[in-house]
Formats: C-alpha cells, sequence, structure tokens
C-alpha cells in the first residue's frame, strides 16, 4: 500500500474516531423532549431557519468574484518576475477591480448600518 | 523510510493534540494574569492538569443532536473540522506529504479558505436561532477577510519566489522577510485574528451576545472536535506567521528549532493579549475594515510589488 493511502486513510479515521469517542454515552431510544430541543428559555421559538437573508448572499457572490480575481492575481506576480511584458494587461485589470469595489462601496451593498 | 514518516506525521497529530490542549491553560492562565487575578492552579501542580482534566469531561458526556437538526451533518461537522486542522499542519516539514509538496502556501490557503464552510455548516444544522445567527455572521466575516489573507500571501510568494515556504531554506533565510515589509507583516497578523474570530473580531462567539455562536448545540465530543480545530487553526498561523515574516536562519538544527517554536509561542502569546487588550468591534465596523480599508491596502500592497519587479 503507497505511503499517500496510509496517510489519508489515517487522517480521514483520526478525526471521526477522536469526535465518536461522546457517541458511547448515546443512546438512542431514550429521547428527552427538553434535552433535545433548541436552546431557548421556557418556549418553542420560531422555525430555524427563518428568513432568507439577501444582503448576506449578495456578500458572498462578491466574495465568489473576488476570489476568483484573486486566483488570476496569484500567478500575475510570478509571471512578471519571468516575462519582461504582461504589465500593462495586469494594470488594466487592477484598475477594473478597483472600479469594481469602489462601484459596490457606492452602490452600498456592503453598507450594513441602515441610515435613515 | 516510509514507517518513519509515518510516526512522523502521527507524532505531529500528538503535538498539535498536546499544544492545543496547554495552549487552552496557558490563555486561562495569561488572561486571568492580564486581569490580575490567578488562573486554574488547583488540579495537580499549578494547573498543569487542567486541560487534561478537561479533556477527559468533554469525551465522556452526552453527545446530544437537537431534535429538528440534521443528525448526519451535524455529527459530521466537528470530524471535517478537526479534519483540516490536521490537513492543514501536514505542511509541518516532517510529515509523510511534505516532501512532495512544493506548494506550502497554496495549501495553507485552501485549508483555511474551506475552513470558513465550517462555520456556516455547524450553524445550519444546528437549527437554532443562535447557532444560525452565528453561523451566517462567521461564515461573512471569514470569507470577507479570506480575501485581504489571500492578497497577502502574495507578497509571501514574492518573496519565496515560489509557493512553498522552504524553496530557500537550503541556504537559509537571511533576514526577516518581515524587515522588508513590516507593514505588511502588521497586516498579515491583523488578518490572522480576524480569520481565526478572535479578538477584537470575535463576534461569531461573542459569548455576551450570541450565547455561543455556531457552537451553540454542540455538546461534548462535538464541541471539544470543533474546539480543539479552531486552537490548531489559530496555532497553524503562528507557524504560518513565523515561516512568513520572521523566520529562524537555519530550522532544521536543535536550536534553530528551538527558536522557531519560541517564536510560534510568542505570537500566541501575541493572540492572548490582544484578546484581553481590545474591545469587540461592532459588526458593520467589522465588514467595513475588511472592505474599506484592508481590501483596497493590501491590492495597494499588491500595486506596490508589482512596480517592484518591473521598474
Amino acid at each position: 500500500m503507497s505511503l499517500e493511502l496510509i496517510f489519508l486513510v489515517m487522517t480521514l479515521s483520526l478525526a471521526p474516531i477522536m469526535v465518536s469517542l461522546s457517541l458511547l454515552n448515546f443512546e438512542e431510544d431514550y429521547y428527552d423532549w427538553d434535552k433535545s430541543s433548541p436552546y431557548e428559555c421556557g418556549f418553542v421559538g420560531p422555525k430555524v431557519p427563518g428568513d432568507f437573508s439577501s444582503r448576506f448572499f449578495h456578500l458572498v457572490i462578491l466574495f465568489l468574484v473576488w476570489d476568483v480575481e484573486i486566483v488570476l492575481l496569484i500567478p500575475c506576480l510570478q509571471d512578471l518576475s519571468v516575462w519582461s511584458s504582461g504589465g500593462a494587461p495586469l494594470i488594466v485589470f487592477m484598475l477594473i477591480l478597483a472600479y469594481g469595489l469602489y462601484y459596490e462601496l457606492m452602490d452600498g451593498s456592503i453598507k450594513w448600518t441602515c441610515q435613515k | 523510510m516510509n514507517s518513519c514518516l509515518f510516526f512522523t506525521t502521527l507524532l505531529i497529530y500528538l503535538g498539535v493534540l498536546l499544544s492545543v490542549a496547554y495552549f487552552t491553560l496557558m490563555e486561562r492562565k495569561c488572561l486571568s494574569s492580564l486581569g490580575i487575578r490567578l488562573g486554574p492552579d488547583k488540579i495537580s501542580f499549578g494547573g498543569f492538569g487542567q486541560p487534561i482534566s478537561d479533556g477527559m469531561k468533554l469525551f465522556t458526556k452526552e453527545f446530544v443532536p437537537p431534535s429538528n437538526s440534521a443528525k448526519i451533518v451535524f455529527f459530521l461537522v466537528p470530524c471535517v473540522s478537526l479534519l483540516l486542522c490536521f490537513l492543514g499542519w501536514q505542511i509541518f516539514p516532517c510529515s509523510s506529504v511534505s516532501p512532495s509538496m512544493g506548494n506550502d502556501i497554496l495549501f495553507f490557503l485552501v485549508v483555511s479558505s474551506v475552513n470558513a464552510h465550517v462555520a456556516i455548516m455547524s450553524g445550519w444544522s444546528s437549527s437554532s436561532k443562535y447557532a444560525s445567527v452565528g453561523g451566517v455572521r462567521g461564515f461573512a466575516q471569514v470569507i470577507s477577510y479570506e480575501i485581504c489573507l489571500s492578497i497577502t500571501l502574495v507578497a509571501v510568494m514574492f518573496f519565496s519566489g515560489s509557493m512553498s515556504f522552504f524553496v530557500l531554506s537550503d541556504s537559509g533565510w537571511s533576514a526577516w522577510w518581515g524587515f522588508y515589509c513590516m507593514p505588511v507583516a502588521v497586516l498579515w497578523v491583523t488578518i490572522c485574528l480576524a480569520e481565526a474570530n478572535r479578538a477584537p473580531f470575535d463576534l461569531v462567539e461573542a459569548e455576551s451576545e450570541l450565547v455561543s455562536g455556531f457552537n451553540t448545540e454542540f455538546s461534548a465530543g462535538s464541541f471539544a472536535g470543533l474546539f480543539i480545530a479552531e486552537y490548531g487553526m489559530i496555532l497553524l498561523m503562528c507557524l504560518v506567521t513565523v515561516w512568513s515574516f520572521f523566520q529562524n536562519s537555519c530550522v532544521w538544527t536543535v536550536l534553530g528549532s528551538v527558536w522557531m517554536f519560541t517564536k510560534v509561542g510568542i505570537f500566541a502569546y501575541f493572540f492572548v493579549w490582544t484578546r484581553a487588550s481590545f474591545p469587540r468591534f461592532r459588526y458593520d465596523q467589522l465588514m467595513m475594515a475588511a472592505w474599506k480599508s484592508l481590501l483596497p491596502f493590501v491590492l495597494g500592497v499588491y500595486c506596490l510589488f508589482f512596480f517592484i519587479l518591473k521598474f
């Protein structure tokens, strides 16, 4: 068996084994409503997940776009040290990034307080 | 050779677990000293048995999944979290995969990116109000600072010339890379604090606000798994900080290793010290800091390195 396979099996099994140590006390047939209800004091809370937060979703889309831009940015610096060309497209790319960030800030989609 | 690497990987895991345990003790003692009181000192000689007894307590308590939860996901999230922590520690040079790994920096980046999902999945699968709000907040915070972290790592790649920390280490690192770019090093430490959900960026588990954030409903071994994973990632980030900006001249001697781990310990103490020193950010201040201040700053750092390379 190859080294990587042994390593993979060992790593993948170590974490569930550690967490399962507490499963030795787990009795499925003893079902206590109070112990397994959500954390609240004395009343049954609203149905969770509640409302969908569109501001959060917008933030995640923004992060996704920036993540792809990072993936493009990381090799650019390596390329610059090797080849003498490629500076001008990178400047244009950075300008597009900067303008995108400025637009998002002005548009208010990453504004987190509601001002009247 | 194979079995030797196998045992060194096991030693890394054991070392991480013990380090995390005693890091919690150090944190409690330091926070107490910074508040002019004694920390835990009752258990066996000055409190040194405290983490072990805490661990034994956690692993013998009862595992209670909430009734509405997605039970399989609820069980798997701490396992995945702990798995990611151990995977991240494989960049340590004596593990079984690191001899063939020429891209430590990229691997660390990938592991910390996947770590963001632990917060949202644990919050969602708990199906409790506090947990889901904490999970969403934590995820939003981590992904916002993840961008700044990735672009700051470009600075490290610039100095190293490749995607690995150890390409230049045969000849030894001649100086701290942090001396050449001290603002970037300060920026990196700040972003590590934010990524690790530590004070002053710890709104995710702000005990005064959200009971316990995304780990409200996790009981015994699950909570221990999440906790060990969180502190393991903190120690990993301290290690990456030392390797990126504050290197040794030679790591592969005994004295060099001792000095390297001393520096890791100094950064771990710095994490605890900032927790005791600064009040928590408000949530909109936190997000504005990421998007309005830090992100343009890291883009400026990137442009600076671009100009250094071109002119």
